[in-house]
């Protein structure tokens, strides 16, 4: 499986979303399924599937799919 | 009432905001402009409130005014609130500094009614806790006493007010005469932190999974020089960082006070100042309360380390429940407050909850009726028996789709699928007297 296609999956299970639904422009607080509970559960999806651990700041600036990226690219993950 | 005492603390500060400061004589004054804009007779008022300057004087003007309150949540939907207003045929509805008047019908309203709270959040459901003045003044005196809080506290408001913990912290520090420093950010935000880094915040207050994202997020890795003091309740927290978060705040001259309440209760009846040495405990009863424990027959349990359940009394037991607008005409309180919570009590005095009889979980502090799901699953043809735990909502079915049925509840109770089991059942469990066996449905999911 691709990275890509991992971080669709990590999306869709943590936010409890359909995977057709996550894209780059997805952000948080703007679907009501991507709350601070989501958020969370997203988080540890994130950090299992990708095997990295996201500090306090990669948590709160994680405010999209894109940053995400971003902010996993930032841990060694690339896209 | 510490509502009509503002003034009391004239020039200390009340609210501060991310635009401006307010002394409680300023307070006041914005609380007068809103009642010179509301009727003399008593109005049903509906308010989606939020922590902000608006809304807080609003809801004092209309606890000054005399006027009834329904605190609803701001996210609620526009079919929910509409179903709401359909049952309760409100005066006005209030939301983000504008007021709407809605109708002009004369309700029969019940004296001593002041404010009127959901037990459920954001469901919409039409049941609601009826609570005097007496039950907010008493409930606010209590909890200001109870805890190290102090005239010159600045508290964040990390909960919603609709919610009657957030409303509690409120209320106890303005009648405290401490200041409010007003947020609606979750502690996910990068605004919580900075004000904790930046604005000399004092105390805050988290349910089970503030704390849960709190430690998550590396709160105990820092030293917030001006943390005072914190506090617990909504659910049981895991011993585990009870302890942690009591030994943190120990070693950073800080305290981790743990608290146990009730809408039923105008919010908050215990409190737990020793977590250390008692992190399953939620203490003793505060104010003016008092526990009790009854076993099955309705008996009191006098000695220690027995299970009943628990019973409490005082100023702050509300008035009763209402569905809709006709039960607000009078109310018959109860003296004793049966919790629905299973409990015990050690030598020392300190309550324990062991269980619930009631039939409600809490994931996320967040109270589900699990009568509520059934209903609503029975409402769409769907025969199902719900049960579950603090983690998981857990429901047996005997028809449909799991997975479009775990969707449904998911934006039913805006809860996260991830915390919805949805099984299907040949046939559903019974006990011997013919009624849903919830214990071994429960099994069943945790096998």
């Amino acid at each position: 499986m691709s990275n890509q296609q991992t971080l669709v999956e990590a999306f869709s299970h943590g936010l409890g979303i359909d995977a057709s639904t996550v894209n780059d422009e997805l952000a948080y607080n703007t679907i009501p399924q991507w709350d601070s509970t989501a958020h969370m559960i997203l988080i540890s999806e994130l950090e299992s599937r990708f095997d990295v651990m996201l500090d306090t700041d990669d948590i709160i600036d994680m405010s999209s799919v894109a940053k995400a990226k971003e902010i996993l690219a930032k841990h060694g993950v690339q896209f | 009432m510490f509502f009509n005492q503002l003034t009391n603390f004239a020039q200390r500060v009340a609210l501060i905001s991310d635009d401006e400061t307010l002394t409680y004589a300023q307070l006041q004054d914005r609380v007068n402009h809103w009642l010179t804009g509301l009727p003399t007779q008593r109005q049903l008022v509906f308010v989606q409130m939020q922590n902000s300057v608006a809304d807080i004087s609003f809801y004092l003007a209309l606890l000054q005014g005399g006027h009834v309150a329904m605190l609803l949540a701001p996210e609620l939907d526009d079919d929910k609130l509409s179903a709401l207003q359909q049952t309760y045929q409100p005066n006005l509805v209030y939301r983000a500094g504008h007021v709407q008047q809605v109708s002009d019908q004369y309700h029969e309203l019940a004296p001593e009614l002041m404010v009127l709270m959901s037990t459920s959040g954001s469901t919409g459901s039409a049941k609601q806790v009826a609570l005097s003045g007496q039950n907010l003044h008493s409930n606010a005196v209590a909890i200001a006493g109870s805890l190290p809080m102090r005239a010159d506290d600045i508290a964040l408001t990390t909960l919603a007010p609709h919610y009657v913990y957030g409303l509690s912290v409120i209320n106890s520090h303005l009648a405290r005469g401490a200041a409010l420093r007003l947020f609606n950010a979750s502690v996910m935000s990068r605004e919580f932190w900075q004000l904790l880094e930046h604005d000399n915040i004092t105390s805050f207050a988290g349910v089970p999974y503030t704390y849960n994202m709190l430690i998550k997020l590396g709160f105990l890795r820092k030293g917030w020089p001006s943390l005072g003091y914190y506090t617990q309740a909504g659910g049981k927290l895991a011993e585990a960082q009870v302890t942690q978060l009591a030994e943190y705040a120990d070693a950073h001259g800080q305290e981790f006070i743990v608290m146990y309440g009730q809408t039923e209760a105008t919010a908050r009846m215990a409190v737990n100042r020793t977590p250390m040495a008692k992190p399953t405990s939620i203490g003793r009863a505060i104010g003016n309360g008092e526990f009790q424990l009854r076993d099955d027959a309705g008996h009191p349990i006098t000695a220690c380390d027995q299970q009943g359940e628990l019973y409490y009394r005082g100023p702050n037991v509300a008035l009763g429940y209402a569905s809709c607008i006709t039960d607000l005409a009078r109310f018959f309180p109860q003296e004793w407050l049966a919790t629905g919570d299973m409990a015990r009590r050690d030598e020392d005095g300190d309550y324990y909850i062991v269980g619930r009889k009631k039939r409600f979980i809490k994931p996320f502090g967040q109270r589900i009726n699990l009568q509520d799901v059934e209903d609503y699953l029975a409402s769409a043809g769907i025969q199902a028996c719900a049960t579950g735990n603090d983690e998981y909502l857990q429901v047996a079915v005997l028809s449909g789709d799991a997975i479009q049925i775990q969707t449904r509840l998911q934006h039913f109770l805006g809860l996260h699928p991830r915390h919805i089991q949805v099984r299907q059942f040949a046939e559903l469990p019974l006990s011997s007297n013919g009624k849903p066996d919830y214990p071994a449905i429960a099994r069943s999911f945790n096998d």
